[in-house]
């Protein structure tokens, strides 16, 4: 940690955190939760399985990204002063140390606590006859027909190998020429990460079931040695455009194409032979840093199969979102008309604990539906397989109503599902419209105009999240529902922007990336420098801080003794605590059931001395949401929603559960608090509560 | 009005500031004596002040310090309800 009485402001180093390394600790973060005896022991599974998936993503991204800058001989530096290979090695280290950390989790009290629990992670060697006769067998009628040895010689080049499959490495040696040879087995998708025994409670490793037998799939050789092992390559260009674009800037198209699927990471089992080790680093092209040795099963995220057994007692307690008063049905049970309740006052819904179900797709359900709806527009980015959303679209195509869909087919790893729905749109006549060019378009918006007396009224969501049903069950997100005529007329001009030739387009109340989002959040941070002495308060919650123009803005504030709370997921390059440059400024994090996704901006004078201004959108404060992505973000005017905010808000900065804090370079557990010092609060489950008190309430 | 002036003169109302709880808005500000409108308008300021801001954090002192000079220049009695043992004053 540096130095805090002597921190020096200028040295870039001091000032700002790198990106990468704040994005292993917001990893180390979720491993946390699955060493946490508090939290239950499958949510600890899917905590391990969670924290090996982001590392695989981090690998063909970020890492795959800081590759090919030395690959391109990129002199740059980031704000935090350092090159790509800087970066690299210390990356390196610290995914190792949490690699590391991950296997002693899953093999000490994990794995402890399940076998208690009636749940085994059994090894070959730890199974008596019976249980290997009928994996044996399982091997022959399910496993065996499916794999595909493939001989490393002269005469077979060494195959490749894709990206995040499971593969054994085996020498075989032939009795009758003494020659040896490397042949790698493909373990195929399609099969279990762990076999399951007949009893449903003991899993063994399916690398082990094939390594048992091996010999069948080289008959007449002799197995010397056999090992597990798995690949991490580069990621496709459309991966890297959604997240490495800004480690791509200086790298010419032709020579990312050059390099595409280059490997980056090889895991491996740590008994493995240095012979077959360093076969497998050479074809690959690695170098020794670029090898993980894993005491645990390679690829902790296989373990969602186990995270599926059918064990409430082991899993949070399932929360049904509840349905805000406003939105209930009429005492008769006749469904609320939902364009009736947001003209009366705008809604504002706090996901997962307020039902995406009975209010957004609500709203576009009842849209599709209603013979007064003339056009529903929205913007479609990463939406769920079996959305209703989309049903709710080609219903309303088809019965005639204007119906615009924005798909963004740059979604990362979405690309085919969006690929899929767009043509189904399309079908039922629906116009799709591809987003623009060089533009992602990342807002969460819907338009939906409908005749009413002698004109149209227009209704408006804003959201944070996508309009995604899946997840808006596990990502904490807020949506915006309102009739608000100022907000429509914005909304108007938003999808004329994005889905035609507008340009100089001016917005009433929404704030619009590329355009006036920066220089607004900008001018309300420097506003607070000017309120009365004690009274400064700047709040933001999101996902990721990076940004270090909004940095310096955000230390200039404390310097003049504005009060900066943030609460940020992920990524934050801000040394908040550091004397003389930062002391106003808190940092937190709270991970834990639900995924905090929402962002928040709340500016206690930006209306004019102690009159806040709150708002909520897509965006999050790094270059990418500032400058390169169509963004909305939407006050929230009404004073009864903003004091909800404002207790959402309250609940994250006193959570002593789930939160982190950080200081200067380093990340605490908040204490939790003891006898005398007031309640604890565990902010998800406060946030449950406070959505069912909602449910029971009129909120106006 | 000289300084010497203001120490004499009496309160003219008073200001409960109560800690509801470690939830925001944390804060209640209440009064059983003096002009509503002066409370409501102090009520406004205490609250731009402690928004957000719960006894135990370090920004605490120095704003509650602020919201008794404040009283003070008001002429409004300031009587605080942390709820908890108070070691800073």
């Amino acid at each position: 940690m540096a130095d805090s009485a002597e921190t020096d402001a200028d040295d870039p180093q001091q000032r700002y955190l790198n990106r990468e390394l704040s994005w292993l600790d917001f990893n180390g973060r979720v491993l946390a939760l699955a060493d946490d005896p508090a939290t239950p022991l499958l949510e600890r599974v899917k905590f391990l399985a969670i924290f090996s998936a982001n590392l695989d993503e981090f690998f063909q991204v970020r890492v795959a990204g800081l590759k090919d800058q030395i690959a391109a001989g990129v002199r740059s530096r980031t704000p935090d002063g350092r090159t790509a290979g800087e970066q690299l090695a210390l990356i390196t280290d610290r995914a190792a140390e949490l690699s590391a950390r991950a296997d002693a989790i899953f093999l000490g009290p994990v794995c402890g606590q399940l076998a208690e629990a009636g749940v085994r992670f059994s090894t070959w060697a730890q199974l008596d006859d019976d249980d290997r006769e009928w994996l044996a067998d399982e091997f022959d009628r399910r496993i065996f027909p499916v794999l595909t040895p493939l001989a490393v010689d002269p005469g077979h080049p060494f195959p490749y190998i894709s990206s995040l499959s499971l593969n054994l490495g085996v020498i075989v040696r032939d009795p009758v020429t003494e020659e040896r040879r490397f042949a790698r087995v493909k373990v195929p998708p399609l099969l279990p990460r762990f076999v399951v025994m007949p009893d449903g409670e003991r899993f063994v490793p399916v690398e082990q079931v094939i390594a048992a037998h091996t010999a069948e799939l080289f008959p007449g050789m002799e197995v010397e040695d056999s090992v597990a092992f798995r690949v991490t390559r580069n990621a496709d260009l459309t991966v890297e455009e959604e997240e490495a674009d800004d480690l791509l800037e200086a790298i010419e198209l032709e020579l990312r194409r050059r390099r595409f699927g280059k490997a980056v990471r090889l895991e491996v089992e740590d008994d493995i032979s240095s012979e077959s080790l360093d076969l497998i680093r050479d074809e690959l092209e690695l170098d020794e840093a670029d090898v993980f040795a894993h005491e645990a099963p390679i690829s902790l995220d296989g373990l969602w199969s186990v995270y599926a057994l059918d064990r409430d007692d082991l899993k949070y307690n399932d929360f049904q979102p509840v349905t805000q008063r406003r939105l209930h049905p009429d005492e008769d049970d006749a469904e609320r008309n939902i364009f009736t309740v947001v003209s009366e006052g705008d809604v504002l819904v706090h996901h997962p604990y307020d039902s995406f179900a009975s209010s957004v797709e609500e709203f576009i359900r009842q849209a599709a539906r209603d013979p007064h709806v003339l056009t529903i527009k929205l913007t479609l980015y990463r939406t769920s397989g079996d959305s209703p959303i989309i049903a709710a679209l080609i219903n309303a195509a088809e019965r005639g109503k204007q119906v615009v869909a924005l798909v963004e087919l740059k979604a990362r790893f979405d690309e085919e599902n969006n690929i899929e729905w767009a043509r189904r749109l399309e079908r039922s006549g629906v116009h799709v419209v591809y987003g623009l060019v060089g533009l992602k378009t990342h807002t969460k918006t819907c338009l939906i105009v409908r005749e009413e007396g002698d004109g149209v009224g227009r209704y408006c969501h804003v959201g944070t999240g996508n309009y995604n049903s899946k997840t808006a069950r596990l990502y904490e997100d807020f949506g915006l529902l309102t009739g608000d005529p100022a907000f429509g007329s914005d909304l108007t001009q938003l999808f004329n922007y994005l889905t035609g030739y507008a340009r100089d387009v001016e917005y009433e109340k929404l704030l619009v990336a590329p355009h006036t989002l920066r220089p607004r959040i900008v001018e309300l941070i420097r506003r607070e420098r000017e309120a009365p002495k004690g009274t400064g308060h700047v709040v933001m919650k999101m996902n990721s801080l990076v940004d270090a123009d909004m940095i310096d803005e955000l230390y200039a504030a404390s310097g003049d003794g504005v009060r900066v709370d943030l609460v940020v997921r992920g990524i934050c390059c801000l040394r908040p605590g550091v004397p003389g440059l930062s002391d106003n400024i808190t940092v937190r994090s709270i991970v834990g059931r639900y995924l905090e996704h929402s962002r928040v901006y709340r500016f206690a004078n930006g209306g004019g001395t102690a009159k806040p201004v709150h708002y909520i959108g897509s965006a999050d404060l790094m270059p990418r949401n500032l400058d390169r992505r169509v963004e909305a973000v939407v006050p929230i005017e009404d004073p009864a929603l903003q004091e909800q905010l404002d207790q959402v808000l309250g609940v994250a900065l006193a959570d002593d559960q789930l939160a982190w804090t950080q200081r200067d370079d380093a990340w605490r557990k908040v204490p939790r608090r003891g006898e005398g010092d007031g309640v604890g609060v565990e902010a998800h489950l406060q946030l449950e509560e406070d959505a069912r008190k909602r449910s029971e309430v009129e909120m106006r | 009005m000289d300084e010497e002036g203001e120490e004499e003169l009496p309160p003219i109302a008073t200001a409960r500031i109560t800690y509801t709880g470690p939830t925001a808005p944390h804060w209640e500000i209440t009064s059983d004596d003096g002009d509503p409108e002066l409370i409501d308008a102090f009520r406004t300021r205490v609250m731009a002040r402690l928004m957000l801001l719960p006894p135990h954090d370090p920004q605490f002192r120095r704003n509650r310090d602020r919201v008794d000079r404040d009283g003070q220049g008001e002429r409004i009695e300031v009587v605080w309800e942390t709820g908890m043992e108070d070691h800073s004053r």
